[in-house]
């Protein structure tokens, strides 16, 4: 992406840029653009506020314990008799 | 039980010790109930099978879940080289992309209107520590599609970087990207649908 076309980027290519900012790895034609679009563009701007606020949430999810599934004791009972027949091989 | 100073393998105990916590850790990152009972299973079986390369050092339960995280990336990497023609099919991804952006006229890559971001209601973050809200966030990762699931969870939820990422489900740096634009478009989208605006 050479500068002009970095000052015409779209939606599409600045939505795309969301992870390359969030990972420190915009070029600095990118970061131009995307500064340029996010300035006019309300939509792309709440965009990237959405997903910063979605990927604290994904992140919260992961270290809670809250979700909590334990297995079947039907399921256990099958792990524990295929593994003790593994046992006495 | 397992004393710090030296830790002892006892197969005959690990499903009742440690299969909960390792189906839960699964199903954390895999929806699907029974890939992930499967690969619990698998988990114990390779355990016991390397049981010669336990450090005492580690614990019972870190050791396990060491073996499990191999089992779920290589999960991923299966499913990601199934997939690799679906996903990269040239008609589809066009299809994804054209749902979200307008493809023709003065707005080609603008938002189309079902598509673009909408405010969310004031008072959305009320219950996003709820079961309820972390149901419909699972339900919406599980319809990703597998790649895009995979590159996402992967990174948000099990902190690895994108270099880790690409090495494990071997795929290029560019890919990772598109994956990535296409699994936070979705489950954006999803999300608002679901609980943001409901």
């Amino acid at each position: 992406m050479n500068l002009l076309e970095a000052l015409k980027m779209t939606c599409k290519d600045a939505s795309y840029l969301h992870e390359k900012k969030k990972e420190g790895k915009l070029s600095f034609t990118e970061t131009i653009g995307l500064r340029v679009h996010l300035l006019y563009c309300s939509l792309c701007r709440l965009f990237f506020k959405q997903l910063d606020t979605l990927g604290e949430y994904t992140h919260r999810f992961s270290q809670s314990d809250k979700t909590m599934t334990p297995l079947d004791s039907s399921t256990k009972e099958r792990m524990k008799q295929s593994l003790a027949e593994e046992l006495r091989k | 039980m397992s004393s710090p100073e030296r830790n002892i393998l006892d197969p005959a105990q690990w499903v009742d010790r440690y299969g909960d916590i390792l189906f839960n850790y699964t199903t954390s990152l895999i929806n699907k109930r029974e890939v992930a009972e499967d690969l619990v299973q698998e988990t114990f079986f390779s355990a016991y099978k390397a049981r010669e390369s336990f450090q005492q050092e580690a614990s019972e339960k870190t050791w396990l879940i060491a073996i499990l995280k191999r089992k779920i990336i290589d999960h991923y990497r299966k499913k990601s080289t199934q997939n690799e023609l679906s996903v990269f099919d040239k008609d589809s991804r066009d299809d994804f992309i054209n749902h979200f952006f307008d493809k023709e006229g003065g707005y080609e890559g603008h938002w189309t209107d079902i598509a673009s971001p909408v405010e969310w209601r004031k008072d959305f973050q009320t219950g996003v520590e709820s079961d309820e809200f972390h149901a419909i966030l699972k339900n919406c990762l599980g319809k990703l599609p597998d790649k895009s699931n995979a590159v996402f969870t992967l990174k948000n939820m099990e902190d690895l970087d994108s270099d880790e990422i690409c090495k494990e489900l071997q795929i290029t740096p560019s890919n990772y990207w598109v994956l990535m634009h296409r699994a936070k478009l979705q489950l954006r989208e999803c999300l608002e649908k679901n609980w943001f605006n409901k």
